[in-house]
């Protein structure tokens, strides 16, 4: 990153964020252990130490399911952005109450035995030939184990260090603790309780993910197509009159990173559109003090050479560009990272 | 040892091996595997304890090769 | 006018346009948290009225037997005998402890868990929680094994501590592991009928001779299964003396009790403890 590393940079909108979060959590768990012991409980209610668990536990489950929901969101609609940009957070908190769930259901269930409790979890049910009487707890330690990984590689260290494309495919992972998060409670409170209004909330928490997905999937898709390979040469891509004052037009390429076309200050130039911090869209973001701005996380890019303003160190593909009276031309074959490339002019030709 | 118990084992041997590497690497080896981790403050080298005990065995890799690489230059 | 052309940075100021949409988003996530925590705390199924005495040690008088588990017969005021299972404090049985007083007369000094018409006792956590008691040991007399004939069941194996009150719910795939464990540990198992019209019946588990029977029916513990045995009473006790080669897992929840024979002799079995039902 080109700075020194603190465990996190504040800003005023992660402090509310955060806020938010933690209110929204406690708010969860107070409600639930409430309601489930003393307002509409039933007359013989679930005992304390289990229904801490289940409260941990559906609250892990929900947060996860917000969480996911956020990427396709913020694809859809921008105004999503904001939950994108501390995601993060969320996700390290909805590994700890994750956490706190597996801790008060293993002191409960398997503690007080001959048999150690953090083997038992494992090995005490051991019918894994049969679904029904499947252990459903390897599920829980699978996404727990999962979401721990990923809560600890949250930091921009991890991301550098351990390579983007490592630290994304693990960051992939969110989804099998997901599946394994709906395995761990079909297979577990789903058989022994029968409400069905919890079946219908987990299934339809799970629908909606997927159904996001898809839309958000097809919707890049559609806007993706293109015909364009980066070996073309130069290739007419917008007007000049096309593009809003400091935006992009997207350019895409068959078999090459997306590029982004920038009009500033009566100046067109060409970038990767790929944030180089988590590849986040450069073609949607807007030039804010004369540099792109990646509207994810705010990184920001010098568009006439790819590269970060210092102290930041990131660089991006630069593309060459002309203009030819009206019409925008790219080379779609990227330059290596933060290389310089004049600008074209606006109606110097 | 059936293989349900030999997860727990392992996972255990894993992360026992992962701690003490960890503690290692964040108090000696942060600024090795990357320049602008010098002179990190104590909460920051606690902070990336954990996935330095998850992934101790790419972080032992990525020493090696940097070792190896410094080695060449 | 030229269009606003708001652009969101995190560590700037939020366009009004985003800051608006955030906060009604804020909300709407809120709302739907709160209201998921009232879904789901609202419809967990009520626990049963098992009590677990915590507050109180209770010291009984009464004969302890090994048929096939430790227990203690103890006499009600009118003469009939009324039988306490008997444990330890964590997932054991009293095996070990019982051992030295079997068919003795005794005092026992212990926590009670009472459902509905079962007992268990445990063991004061103290060095000697039973002494021998000056009652004569011919004044308790248990009765024979009285069997009412052969019947297939279903229900669920499982523990006795938990389920007559240690645990709420006690019962059920979450607590298969914790049931497991405990009957590992050797506390009695119980077979766990729930009949058409919302009532239970618990009876105690043992093996096809009356004996005590474990490693057979771990596998199967919490599962919703049918097995085939003999049933009857050992004094006030319902027991079922299964074949464990017959237990056989049933696909979904266990659903009412079907009984192969007459529904009389279910109506006699599961309300024989009831002193109305005569």
């Amino acid at each position: 990153m080109g700075v020194g590393y603190q465990v996190v940079q504040w800003n005023k909108h992660k402090k509310i964020y955060d806020g938010l979060l933690l209110g929204g959590v406690v708010l969860y768990l107070v409600g639930f252990i409430v309601i489930g012991s003393v307002i509409f409980a039933k007359e013989n209610p679930v005992q304390v130490p289990i229904l801490l668990m289940r409260a941990f536990g559906s609250c892990a489950f929900i947060m996860l399911t917000m969480i996911l929901m956020i990427g396709p969101l913020a694809r859809l609609n921008d105004k999503f952005l904001p939950l994108l940009y501390n995601r993060r957070h969320f996700g390290v908190l909805t590994f700890i109450i994750g956490l706190l769930h597996a801790l008060v259901a293993t002191v409960w269930y398997h503690f007080f035995s001959d048999v150690n409790p953090f083997l038992s979890i494992f090995t005490t049910n051991n019918q894994i030939t049969n679904l029904q009487a499947f252990p459903f707890e390897l599920f829980g330690i699978l996404a727990l184990l999962i979401l721990f990984v990923m809560a600890a590689t949250s930091h921009d260290f991890w991301l550098k260090n351990l390579s983007a494309p490592f630290w994304k495919t693990l960051h992939m992972f969110v989804y099998v603790a997901y599946g394994a998060l709906v395995m761990h409670i079909a297979l577990g409170y789903l058989q022994s309780e029968s409400s069905v209004v919890v079946p219908i909330l987990v299934a339809a928490s799970f629908g909606l993910v997927i159904l996001l997905h898809l839309m958000a999937g097809f919707k890049d898709a559609r806007e993706s197509a293109t015909n364009i390979k980066s070996g073309a040469g130069w290739i007419a891509v917008a007007a000049v009159g096309d593009i809003p004052e400091s935006r992009a037009h997207t350019v895409n390429v068959a078999d090459g990173e997306r590029i982004a076309v920038f009009k500033y200050d009566g100046k067109i130039s060409a970038i990767s559109a790929v944030c180089a911090h988590q590849n986040g869209p450069l073609d949607e973001g807007k030039i804010i003090d004369g540099c792109v701005t990646c509207p994810w996380h705010g990184y920001q890019y010098d568009p006439a050479n790819g590269q970060s303003p210092p102290p930041y160190t990131e660089k991006i593909h630069t593309y060459k560009v002309k203009l030819e009276g009206d019409m925008i031309l790219v080379d779609p074959k990227p330059l290596p990272p933060g290389t310089p490339v004049e600008p074209a002019r606006i109606g110097s030709e | 040892m059936d293989w349900l118990s030999a997860l727990p084992t392992f996972l255990g041997i894993y992360l026992a091996i992962g701690l003490v590497f960890a503690v290692i690497f964040v108090t000696l080896g942060l600024s090795v595997v990357d320049h602008d981790a010098k002179g990190a403050s104590v909460r920051v080298r606690l902070l990336f304890l954990p996935a330095s005990m998850a992934l101790w065995p790419i972080l032992i890799v990525t020493l090696l090769t940097r070792a190896i690489g410094g080695k060449n230059q | 006018m030229a269009p606003k052309d708001d652009f969101y940075v995190g560590y700037g100021k939020a366009p009004a346009s985003f800051a608006r949409f955030s906060s009604v988003i804020s909300i709407l996530l809120l709302t739907i948290a709160a209201l998921s925590a009232i879904a789901w705390a609202m419809t967990q199924d009520d626990t049963g009225d098992g009590q677990w005495r915590t507050s109180t040690t209770i010291e009984l008088e009464g004969k302890v037997v090994f048929e096939p588990y430790p227990m203690l017969k103890t006499l009600n005021e009118d003469g009939s005998i009324e039988t306490y299972l008997l444990g330890e404090t964590d997932k054991k049985g009293a095996d070990e402890r019982a051992a030295p007083f079997e068919g003795q007369m005794v005092k026992v000094k212990g926590v009670e868990i009472v459902r509905g018409p079962r007992r268990i006792l445990t063991l004061e956590a103290t060095d000697s929680p039973i002494v021998v008691s000056d009652t004569p040991d011919q004044t308790i007399q248990s009765n024979e094994f009285e069997s009412l004939g052969t019947f297939t069941l279903k229900g669920e194996i499982l523990d006795s501590k938990c389920y007559l009150g240690v645990m709420k719910p006690g019962e059920g795939k979450t607590h298969k592991a914790c049931a497991t464990l405990c009957i590992l540990g050797d506390i009695p198992p119980l077979f766990l009928i729930k009949h058409a019209d919302d009532t239970e019946s618990a009876y105690l588990v043992t093996g096809p001779t009356g004996k005590a029977i474990r490693d057979e029916i771990l596998p199967f513990v919490a599962d919703p299964v049918q097995v085939s045995g003999e049933v009857g009473w050992q004094d006030d006790m319902p027991v079922f003396r299964i074949d464990p080669l017959s237990i056989t897992r049933l696909a979904g929840r266990s659903g009412p009790a079907q009984i192969s024979r007459l529904d009389d002799i279910d109506f006699a079995i599961c309300h024989h403890d009831d002193p109305a039902a005569g």
